[in-house]
């Protein structure tokens, strides 16, 4: 075997095996997921959510190291977003519907899941887009898992919420 | 142990020994060496680090830097150069295929000696499953008592190349360093308690493994 060849064939292992080696992650997707779907009711939507949510824990962590810390940091800024809305449904604040408390809640929570997300990435040494926008996706589909609670309102409203959180630390990452 | 002479980890095989045990080897030829200095090591070290992070621009430079060190510690451990050249691919592969999960607190150099020796030591196999594992030595090797002393060094120096890899970097740096016959010149009597010490878990690396001392 040529050395190129080798070469070829090292860098195809190591992306295999940086594959094989990411894919427990997305495990993580799946206690979301199992709270979204006794909630929620086994829409198709919510499963390709969490499938959604998989593969983009997959792919951070395979990605590198700085959009693996992002996508973590997201799963826990995230995972405060997919709360308030069970939360407020489990309580009985807010009935299973796309009421506007619901919608405001999904907003809420997704401004404070940005806020939380751009708090880590501006404590962090290098102010890298990647963390960003992993920590952002997986931020998204966590948060979305809860507010679909609300329908794809919830989903629009959560996605508007984390990005607004997260602009301030997008412009200052650009810089 | 035949062959003494010839030992292809010099002063690896006599620390596995018993202080009154070890035999008097001969002093380490250059050739025979497959150390590396300091910064080299550190640097192959780094490159494994920044591979596990995800960071792609470190594959060619360690590619570059394992595919020698590979390739001369599996002709050390093969007689049969086709078997060598095809040991050093096999691990070679393997190691960037688990590259990813390098535990960064490991020495960089006894990880990858520890995947060259065992696929060393599965391409033996094979070959001696195949029956084609020649016999005889190479034509241009320097005297040595019998090709089943030849075999039998081979083995326990695959075998120490697995050990070590077990050990913590600290204890397998000491080791090799001895080995190679580097002494700091500053802290002997550290180096030596550190040594000690390495010796010891490597002769109980090696019972718990091979079941002898």
């Amino acid at each position: 075997m040529e050395r190129s060849d080798l070469a070829t064939r090292a860098r195809r292992a190591y992306e295999l095996g940086r594959l094989r080696a990411t894919l427990p992650v997305a495990l993580f997707a799946v206690p979301p997921a199992v709270v979204a779907l006794q909630i929620c009711g086994g829409g198709a939507l919510t499963v390709g959510l969490a499938v959604l949510l998989a593969a983009a824990l997959v792919a951070a962590h395979w990605r590198g190291e700085e959009a693996a810390k992002g996508a973590g940091a997201g799963l826990l800024a995230g995972a405060f977003a997919f709360l308030v809305p069970v939360v407020a449904n489990g309580t009985g604040l807010c009935p299973l519907s796309a009421s506007p408390l619901m919608l405001a809640l999904c907003c809420g929570g997704g401004v404070a899941s940005g806020g939380v997300l751009a708090l880590c990435a501006l404590r962090r040494p290098t102010r890298a887009p990647l963390y960003l926008l992993a920590g952002g996706v997986v931020a998204v589909l966590t948060g979305g898992l809860g507010c679909l609670i609300a329908g794809f309102a919830g989903l629009a409203g959560v996605t508007a919420g984390i990005a607004f959180g997260l602009a301030p630390a997008m412009r200052l990452a650009r810089t | 142990m035949g062959g003494g002479g010839r030992l292809l980890l010099p002063g690896v095989l006599p620390l596995l020994l018993a202080p009154g045990d070890a035999p008097a080897a001969e002093p380490p030829s250059a050739g025979a060496r497959l150390t590396l200095a300091p910064h080299e090591r550190q640097r192959l070290h780094d490159l494994l680090v920044r591979l596990a992070d995800g960071d792609r621009a470190a594959f060619d430079p360690l590619f570059a830097a394992l595919w020698p060190l590979a390739r001369r510690f599996a002709a050390r451990l093969l007689a049969a150069p086709a078997d060598a050249e095809d040991a050093a691919q096999q691990a070679l592969i393997k190691l960037f295929a688990r590259a990813s999960a390098f535990d960064r607190r490991r020495d960089a150099l006894a990880w990858v000696l520890g995947i060259v020796a065992w696929e060393c030591r599965t391409v033996r196999r094979r070959a001696g499953r195949r029956r084609e594992e020649p016999l005889g030595d190479a034509p241009d090797a320097p005297a040595v008592p019998s090709a089943e002393a030849e075999i039998v060094e081979r083995d326990l120096l695959a075998a120490v190349g697995e050990v070590l890899g077990t050990l913590r970097p600290a204890e397998a740096e000491a080791i090799l360093a001895a080995a190679a016959g580097r002494r700091p010149a500053a802290g002997a009597a550290a180096f030596r308690k550190r040594l000690e010490r390495a010796r010891r878990r490597l002769r109980e690396a090696w019972r718990v493994k091979h079941g002898t001392k």
